[in-house]
C-alpha cells in the first residue's frame, strides 16, 4: 500500500512539474516577441526553407525564400483591403497599380503597361481613329555612361492630323510641351555631372543644383507627355522640337483633335498598275485590301505604298487589334508563300516564318514604297515581299523597329504591351538596322505623289 | 524503471513540456498576429498558374498574376524565379502608390533588415550624426554630443558630398546612411561642404547613443528652464523625468518645453507626457482625452489622460516650442496642451501628420507599413496635410497652429546657436511676461507684437525704404 502510495506521489509530482513547466513556457512565450523567429528554427522540421541574406558587416538575417511570390502579394493585398484606414479605390484601380509596377520594373520601353488613358487611345490608334495630335509616338531608350535617356520621338505621321498641320516629320523629338521640358533621364545624370565639374566651386555648384531641382520639379513625366498628346480633343499646346539636321530647336503648335484615317484604299493607275495604300495593319485592313486585291484582276505592277505605316501588333485576345496575322495574309497572297523572314523569341531562339498561301495573285511585278516612318510589321512586310517575290523598295530608309509586341488590352480600358520577339529577314539582317531602298528618293521626292510616279 | 535513467527522465520531459508549452503559446500568437503564420512547406503556386482559379477576373490578384502569366509565357527576355520575386516586389510597391499615402511603404526583405539596422530613433550609429534630405543634398542636422563626428569637428550645417570617394548627392538618404554605418572601430572618409569649403575627415565608427532629453536652466535669473526632447521611445518619459527633478531642485518658475524637429515616436509615451502637463477634469468637454484614435472600421476611441509617475507635480507656465517638422507623437502632445489650454504654443504651424502605420511583417521576409489609423487632437479637427491633384503636398495645410506664430531666421543653425533662435526668445519673452504677472492674454498679445511676422516684414520694408532714400 505504502509503494502505491509512493508511486502515486510520485506520478502525481511528475504530473504536477511537467504542468508547471508548461505553463512557464507558455508565460516565456508570451513574453518574447522577436525570440519567436529562433523558436520557429528550433520546431521547423525543414530547415532547407531558411536561406540567410549576409549583411554588410557580416551578420545573418532570416529570408524565407520558399515563400511563394504570389503568396506575398496577397498577403499585401489582405491587409490594404482589410486595415488601411482610407479607401483603397478599386480592385481595378490597385491591379492597374501592381501591373503598373509589375511592367516598369522591366525597364524595357517596348514592355509597357498602359494605364487606362493610354491604353484606350493606343486601342484607338491600333484601329485608325487617333486621339491627341494625331501621331504615332515612341520611346527610345539609350545608355549613355550608365544612365538611361529615354527620348519621345514621332515615328509616323497620320495624315489631315493636328501634327500634320503642324508640320511635324518622324525622327522629330518632342522635347518640350508648353515650356515644359520632358524628363529623359533620371535627376542623377545631371546631379553626378555638377558633382565631378572640375573649375566650379561649391556655392555654384549649388546654384546648378537648385536648377536641376527646378527643371525636374516643373518637368512633364513621359506618362504625362504621352497624355498630352495622345488623347484628348480641342486643346491646343506649344511643342518643342528637335529635328535632325536642324541646328536649332522648333517650336510647333498643336491643336488636338480626332483623326480617322482611312486604313486602305485601292486605286488603279491604269495601264495595269494598281496602287494600294495601307496605313497599319489589323483585322479590318486585311479584309480590305483582301477585297480590293481581289477585285484588282490581273496586274503588270503593283504599287504597295507602307510609308508612314507603324506596323501593328500581335493581339490574341483581341483579334481585331492584330496586325501580325493581316502581314502575313498579305505576304502570302503577293508572293504565294515560303519563307517571310525569321523570328526570335527568346536571345538565340529563332525560327524562320513559314508562311502557306492558298493561291498567289497575277501580280507580275511589285514595287513598295517606304520611307522613315515605315516601321515594325510593315517592314517585315516590305523584306518579305522583296526577297520573296523580287519586289522594287522604292523610297527612303525605313524606321529600324524590329520588335514584334503582343498587345493585351484589360476591360477598364489599360493594356499591356509585351515584346515578345525581333524580327530579321529571310536571310538573317536585323530588322532593327531598317531596309536600305533599292532606289532611293530625297526626302522632298518621298514625301510626294511623285514618289508614285517614279515607282511606276 | 531503471533508477539511472529515471533522473534524466524526468528532466527530459520537464524540458519538453516547458518547449511544448512555449510552443502552444507562440504558435496560438502567431496565429492571432497579422501577417505571422507557422514555418510552411513548398505550396504549388496555384493563382499564377491557373488564373481562372481567381475568384474574379477584376480582383487585384488575378490582374498581378495574369501580368506575370503573359510575361513569363510571352515575354522576349528570359524570366525565372528571381526575376519573378522582383516583378512581384515591384508590383506591390506600384500597387499602393495608388493609395497615395506618403506614409505607406513596403519593405523587401533585404529593405527591411537594414531598416531594423537602422535604429527607429532616427540617430545613425557610426559616426555619431543625425542627417536629414533636402534633395539633392544630405545635410548634417546634428552632431551628437561625445560622439566620433563631434571629435573631428563636424558641424551641424555641413552638406555630405561623398563618403568613401563616393558620390552622395541626390542619393536617398538610407543609401547614405548604409555607405556611412559599420562596425566600431572601423574607419569611413567624409567629405563635407561647408559654405564655400572643402573639408574631408576620416572618422573611426563608434556606437553612439545620443540622450533624448536635453535641459538646462535657460534663464538663471527668472528661473526658466529649457527642456528639449528629440523623439518619443522608451527613455523619454525617465529622461525627462530626471530632468524635471534637475531643474525643481534649481527652483525652476517657469518651462520651455521644446518639440522642434521631434519626428514622433511611441504612442503611449505622447499620451503618458501630454498627462504630465494635463490635469485631470480641467475641461469636461474634452472628456479627458488627450487623442482620439480612428481606425479602418470607422470605430473612433479616445485615449485617455493617464495618472504618470513623475517628479513633475506644481505646474508653472509652459510654452510649447514647435516647428514644421514637430511631428506626430509631437503633434499629440502638442494638441492636447493646446486644447486644454495647459499652455502656449509658439512656432510655426507643426508637420501634419495624423495618422498611424503598423508594421506588418510577412512570411518571407519582407514587410509592409500601411497607416491604419487617424488621430485626432481632443477637440477633434484633421491635423493632417492635405495634397493637391497631383498627390504633391501643399504648403501651409495641416498640423496644429501655434497660438503664437513665430518664424526661424533663415540662418538659425540649430538649438546651441541661441543668438538667432527667435523661436525661444519669444518663448521667454513670454514666460518673463508671465512671471511679471500678465496673464496668458495679455503676454500673447505682447508677443504677438514685437515676433508677429506682419511686425517683422513691416519691420524690413521700412528698413529698405530708408536704406534707398538715404546715402548717395
Amino acid at each position: 500500500m505504502k509503494k502505491l502510495l509512493r508511486r502515486i506521489g510520485a506520478i502525481t509530482g511528475l504530473a504536477v512539474v511537467t504542468a508547471g513547466a508548461f505553463w512557464v513556457g507558455r508565460q516565456m512565450a508570451s513574453h518574447a516577441d522577436t525570440s519567436l523567429w529562433n523558436l520557429r528554427r528550433l520546431i521547423a522540421t525543414d530547415r532547407r526553407h531558411l536561406a540567410g541574406i549576409e549583411l554588410a558587416d557580416g551578420r545573418f538575417a532570416l529570408q524565407d525564400v520558399n515563400v511563394p511570390p504570389a503568396e506575398v502579394f496577397e498577403s499585401v493585398l489582405e491587409h490594404v483591403r482589410h486595415d488601411y484606414v482610407r479607401s483603397y479605390g478599386t480592385e481595378t484601380s490597385l491591379g492597374d497599380g501592381a501591373l503598373s509596377g509589375m511592367f516598369a520594373s522591366l525597364n524595357d520601353p517596348k514592355t509597357d503597361f498602359l494605364k487606362p488613358s493610354l491604353g484606350q487611345a493606343h486601342t484607338d490608334a491600333l484601329q485608325g481613329r487617333f486621339y491627341g495630335i494625331g501621331a504615332v509616338l515612341n520611346i527610345l531608350q539609350t545608355k549613355q555612361k550608365d544612365v538611361d535617356y529615354r527620348y519621345l520621338t514621332v515615328t509616323d505621321v497620320m495624315p489631315n492630323s493636328p501634327a500634320q498641320k503642324a508640320g511635324l516629320q518622324d525622327g522629330d523629338r518632342i522635347t518640350h510641351i508648353d515650356g515644359h521640358w520632358i524628363i529623359a533621364y533620371s535627376i542623377l545624370a545631371d546631379v553626378n555631372r555638377i558633382q565631378d565639374e572640375t573649375g566650379k566651386n561649391d556655392a555654384a555648384k549649388q546654384k546648378e543644383l537648385e536648377d536641376v531641382a527646378n527643371k525636374f520639379k516643373d518637368g512633364y513625366s513621359l506618362s504625362k507627355a504621352m497624355e498630352l498628346l495622345t488623347t484628348g480633343t480641342g486643346q491646343t499646346h506649344q511643342l518643342t522640337i528637335v529635328r535632325p539636321g536642324e541646328a536649332t530647336p522648333l517650336t510647333k503648335t498643336v491643336t488636338t483633335a480626332l483623326t480617322v484615317v482611312p486604313l486602305v484604299s485601292y486605286r488603279s493607275l491604269g495601264d495595269g498598275i494598281g496602287y494600294l495604300r495601307i496605313q497599319l495593319f489589323n483585322k479590318e485592313s486585311e479584309k480590305a485590301f483582301q477585297q480590293a486585291l481581289a477585285s484588282a484582276g490581273n496586274l503588270k505592277r503593283l504599287i504597295v505604298d507602307l510609308r508612314q505605316n507603324p506596323g501593328g501588333v500581335e493581339a490574341i485576345n483581341a483579334p481585331d487589334l492584330d496586325g501580325w496575322h493581316a502581314a502575313q495574309t498579305l505576304i502570302g497572297e503577293l508572293t504565294g508563300g515560303g519563307k517571310a523572314g525569321i523570328i526570335e523569341k527568346h536571345p538565340n531562339d529563332r525560327s524562320p516564318v513559314m508562311i502557306t498561301a492558298s493561291q498567289k495573285l497575277p501580280i507580275q511585278k511589285i514595287t513598295v514604297l517606304v520611307d522613315a516612318g515605315t516601321a515594325n510589321i510593315a517592314e517585315f512586310v516590305a523584306a518579305a515581299l522583296h526577297d520573296l517575290a523580287h519586289a522594287q523598295i522604292v523610297g527612303a530608309h525605313t524606321d529600324g523597329d524590329d520588335v514584334l509586341q503582343l498587345y493585351a488590352p484589360l476591360p477598364d480600358g489599360a493594356a499591356m504591351e509585351i515584346a515578345s520577339a525581333h524580327l530579321l529577314t529571310a536571310t538573317g539582317v536585323d530588322l532593327g538596322r531598317g531596309l536600305t531602298p533599292d532606289i532611293s528618293l530625297t526626302p522632298n521626292q518621298v514625301d510626294t505623289d511623285a514618289a508614285i510616279q517614279r515607282a511606276e | 524503471m531503471k533508477r539511472e535513467i529515471v533522473g534524466p527522465l524526468i528532466v527530459s520531459v520537464v524540458f519538453l513540456a516547458l518547449l511544448a508549452g512555449f510552443a502552444s503559446k507562440s504558435l496560438s500568437q502567431s496565429a492571432l498576429q497579422p501577417g505571422f503564420h507557422p514555418v510552411r512547406f513548398l505550396q504549388s503556386d496555384d493563382v499564377t498558374q491557373n488564373p481562372q482559379n481567381a475568384k474574379n477576373s477584376a480582383d487585384a490578384e488575378a490582374m498581378y498574376a495574369e501580368g506575370l502569366s503573359l510575361l513569363r509565357k510571352y515575354y522576349y527576355g528570359s524570366i525565372g524565379e528571381n526575376k519573378t520575386r522582383q516583378l512581384t516586389y515591384d508590383a506591390i510597391r506600384g500597387m499602393l502608390l495608388t493609395l497615395h499615402d506618403p506614409f505607406t511603404s513596403f519593405l523587401d526583405p533585404d529593405e527591411w533588415l537594414q531598416f531594423q539596422e537602422t535604429t527607429t530613433r532616427g540617430d545613425f550609429e557610426g559616426i555619431g550624426t543625425m542627417l536629414r534630405a533636402d534633395p539633392p543634398r544630405i545635410i548634417v542636422d546634428e552632431v551628437i554630443e561625445g560622439g566620433p563626428a563631434e571629435h573631428v569637428g563636424m558641424k551641424a550645417g555641413d552638406v555630405i558630398t561623398r563618403v568613401n570617394n563616393t558620390s552622395v548627392v541626390g542619393m536617398d538618404i538610407n543609401d547614405v546612411v548604409k555607405l556611412i554605418k559599420g562596425p566600431a572601430g572601423t574607419k569611413v572618409r567624409i567629405t563635407v561642404a561647408r559654405g564655400n569649403k572643402t573639408i574631408e575627415f576620416t572618422i573611426t565608427r563608434a556606437r553612439v547613443e545620443p540622450p533624448v532629453v536635453k535641459y538646462w536652466m535657460e534663464d538663471p535669473k527668472y528661473k526658466i528652464g529649457h527642456i528639449y526632447l528629440s523623439e518619443f521611445n522608451e527613455k523619454s518619459l525617465e529622461q525627462l523625468n530626471k530632468a524635471f527633478s534637475a531643474l525643481q531642485a534649481q527652483g525652476m518658475r517657469a518651462l520651455v518645453f521644446d518639440l522642434r524637429s521631434d519626428p514622433g515616436g511611441l504612442l503611449e509615451k505622447a499620451v503618458e507626457i501630454a498627462s504630465i502637463f494635463i490635469p485631470k477634469n480641467s475641461v469636461p468637454a474634452l472628456h479627458n482625452n488627450v487623442v482620439i484614435i480612428h481606425e479602418g472600421d470607422g470605430q473612433e476611441q479616445g485615449r485617455k489622460l493617464e495618472n504618470v509617475d513623475t517628479p513633475y507635480k506644481h505646474r508653472v507656465p509652459l510654452v510649447v516650442l514647435v516647428n514644421d517638422s514637430s511631428a506626430s507623437a509631437s503633434e499629440i502632445v502638442t494638441g492636447a496642451i493646446k486644447d486644454y489650454g495647459a499652455g502656449t504654443i509658439i512656432g510655426q504651424r507643426t508637420y501634419g501628420k495624423g495618422c498611424v502605420q503598423t508594421l506588418f511583417q510577412l512570411d518571407d521576409g519582407s514587410c509592409l507599413r500601411l497607416t491604419t489609423a487617424l488621430y485626432y487632437p481632443p477637440k477633434h479637427y484633421d491635423i493632417n496635410y492635405q495634397q493637391d491633384e497631383n498627390h504633391n503636398r501643399i504648403p501651409g495645410t495641416g498640423g496644429i497652429l501655434p497660438d503664437i506664430e513665430v518664424l526661424p531666421e533663415p540662418n538659425w543653425q540649430g538649438l546651441n546657436d541661441k543668438a538667432h533662435d527667435k523661436q525661444l526668445q519669444a518663448a521667454l519673452t513670454f514666460l518673463r511676461d508671465r512671471l511679471n504677472g500678465m496673464s496668458v492674454a495679455q503676454a500673447t498679445a505682447a508677443v504677438k507684437e514685437a515676433f508677429s511676422p506682419k511686425t517683422t516684414a513691416e519691420a524690413a520694408k521700412s528698413a529698405t525704404t530708408s536704406s534707398t532714400t538715404g546715402g548717395k
